[in-house]
């Protein structure tokens, strides 16, 4: 019992690291062009596909491909948002919403016509490598994982806190105008911000792509968790959300794993409706 | 002419803000706008920074059209402004504040020099450096604001309101400031409600009124002005 309740939680975590990854994204896009950005979930299947593409077709080894289809989202979201999302910049929430979830809608079924809906999945060629301590079993595939995304998570943090991008981009959270008026290019933010989104997405992806499966509606839920992630920990607060994605992945592992695997998808949503009822302000509290 | 504005018309929606307005300012001169709230004020300073796109007129500018250029261009080619109601970053430091302010400037001597510069003329910005703008009092963040839009190492700079909401002591502090930013060749646009305070530093002023330039000539008239003691300094 305690060794499955361990068992779990190191499950939790992974997966709470991946969330934390396509959560970021979501978190500084919302925050920096305020704009919910429904298809946030087709990045993260766009850039598996992406990965799956790089070692089926190209050969590659994981990393390689993992790397591979970070910059080729990061160069899709960026053309994403220059085309699609820059023209409402400044409108009211409601045009993203609505236009991302059509992009979303449209993307997914794209995907579907060309790469059918198989399920495929992405070898890493370390599942194999099996370890075991107090029992608790990991293979070489989720150490990989765990260590890559807590290594991207890091990365993020010190990239936005000490970086002249960095700052920039948290001064255009705060306030645009005074951003503009210093002279920062915030059409260039913009860019780096939806760069950012994808390649973190596109990494997520190909991590779970491993873990699970690739498929062309593998972004609607995550998306919708990734919603939930970033009200729990707050819009802008990276922290908060880091805290939120790898309570959110215990959620599900323990949920899963305890109460009904059939439920998985359902317990960060009730949560989230718990947390509302229970505590309005938030995990991290303020505004 | 330094600076050149020729019948400038901008619409917030439909809203007309400015209507047709025309000014100069010689360069080394301080020039004021007067008016009262909703006069059009901040919307042709957000022109002149090109954050708000003008309908139509023309904007000159050190001997560059720039009515159409992007508001980081316009930084560059040394115009800044420092915005009404302060809008330092408020979960950024002090430091951070005035580094951003350098974000056009690329050479880290240069930046250094600037950040040196700013200390000496705001001293309490030195002592605070590490601490949230946010945590400022509202003098203090006056000065950060008017410190950041310098790190730009501006020809000309614009002051919207920097002595609003502010205890006289401080308002005394922040026109010192202003008149030594002059002395150091920068030319100054100041818009302010306090009529008198504006009057009594710039060399010209114009009086703004629903978008339109009603009155403009030399400070020192207008301060004698029996239209302009009425209405702006309730004499």
């Amino acid at each position: 019992m305690t060794t499955i309740f361990f068992q779990q939680i190191l499950n939790g975590v992974i997966q709470g690291c991946i969330y934390a990854l396509i959560a970021l994204g979501l978190s500084l896009v919302f925050g920096i062009l305020e704009i919910a950005n429904f298809a946030h979930g087709e990045f993260y299947m766009i850039g598996a596909f992406m990965a799956l593409f790089s070692i089926t077709f190209l050969g590659v080894p994981f990393f390689i491909a993992m790397i591979i289809a970070m910059i080729g989202m990061a160069f899709v979201a960026t053309v994403i948002e220059r085309v699609v999302f820059r023209p409402i910049v400044g409108k009211p929430l409601i045009n993203s919403m609505l236009l991302s979830f059509g992009l979303s809608t449209a993307l997914a079924n794209l995907a579907l016509y060309f790469f059918k809906a198989d399920p495929r999945k992405i070898t890493s060629g370390l599942a194999s490598y099996r370890f075991s301590f107090l029992g608790l079993y990991i293979t070489g595939e989720r150490i990989a994982i765990l260590v890559l995304s807590v290594f991207l998570v890091l990365l993020l943090a010190w990239f936005i806190q000490y970086t002249r991008t960095g700052k920039a981009m948290r001064a255009v959270a705060q306030d645009r105008t005074a951003a503009q008026l210093a002279g920062i290019n915030i059409r260039r933010i913009y860019s780096v911000t939806f760069a950012i989104s994808g390649a973190l997405a596109a990494a997520a992806g190909t991590m779970v792509g491993a873990m699970f499966f690739v498929n062309p509606e593998m972004g609607f839920t995550v998306v919708l968790k990734s919603f939930v992630i970033v009200t729990l920990g707050g819009f802008g607060k990276i922290k908060g959300v880091i805290f939120a994605a790898i309570l959110i992945g215990l959620v599900e592992s323990l949920g899963g794993g305890f109460i009904s695997y059939a439920y998985k998808d359902a317990y960060p949503f009730l949560l989230l409706i718990l947390l509302f009822i229970l505590k309005p302000e938030g995990l991290a509290g303020g505004k | 002419m330094f600076l050149k504005v020729d019948n400038l018309t901008a619409h917030y929606g439909r809203v007309k803000a400015l209507d047709n307005v025309s000014m100069e300012a010689p360069k080394g001169s301080i020039v004021s706008l007067i008016g009262a709230n909703g006069a059009g004020k901040s919307s042709f300073m957000m022109c002149l920074s090109g954050v708000l796109r003008p309908t139509s007129g023309t904007i000159e500018f050190d001997g560059q059209r720039i009515e159409s250029a992007w508001p980081e261009q316009i930084v560059s080619l040394g115009l800044s402004q420092c915005p009404e109601g302060r809008r330092v970053w408020p979960k950024m430091t002090v430091l951070e504040n005035l580094e951003m302010g350098a974000f056009s400037v690329r050479e880290p001597r240069v930046v250094g020099e600037r950040l040196e510069r700013a200390f000496s003329l705001f001293p309490i910005l030195k002592e605070r450096q590490w601490q949230l703008a946010g945590s400022l009092s509202g003098g203090e963040q006056q000065m950060l604001a008017i410190a950041r839009a310098l790190m730009a190492g501006p020809k000309l700079l614009m002051l919207d309101e920097p002595s609003l909401g502010l205890a006289p002591i401080i308002v005394e502090k922040v026109m010192e400031v202003i008149k030594d930013i002059r002395a150091a060749g920068t030319t100054v646009i100041l818009v302010e409600q306090n009529a008198f305070m504006a009057l009594s530093i710039a060399d010209h002023a114009y009086v703004l009124e629903t978008g339109k330039v009603v009155l403009s000539g030399k400070a020192s008239e207008l301060l004698q002005n029996d239209d302009v003691r009425k209405s702006y300094l309730g004499i």
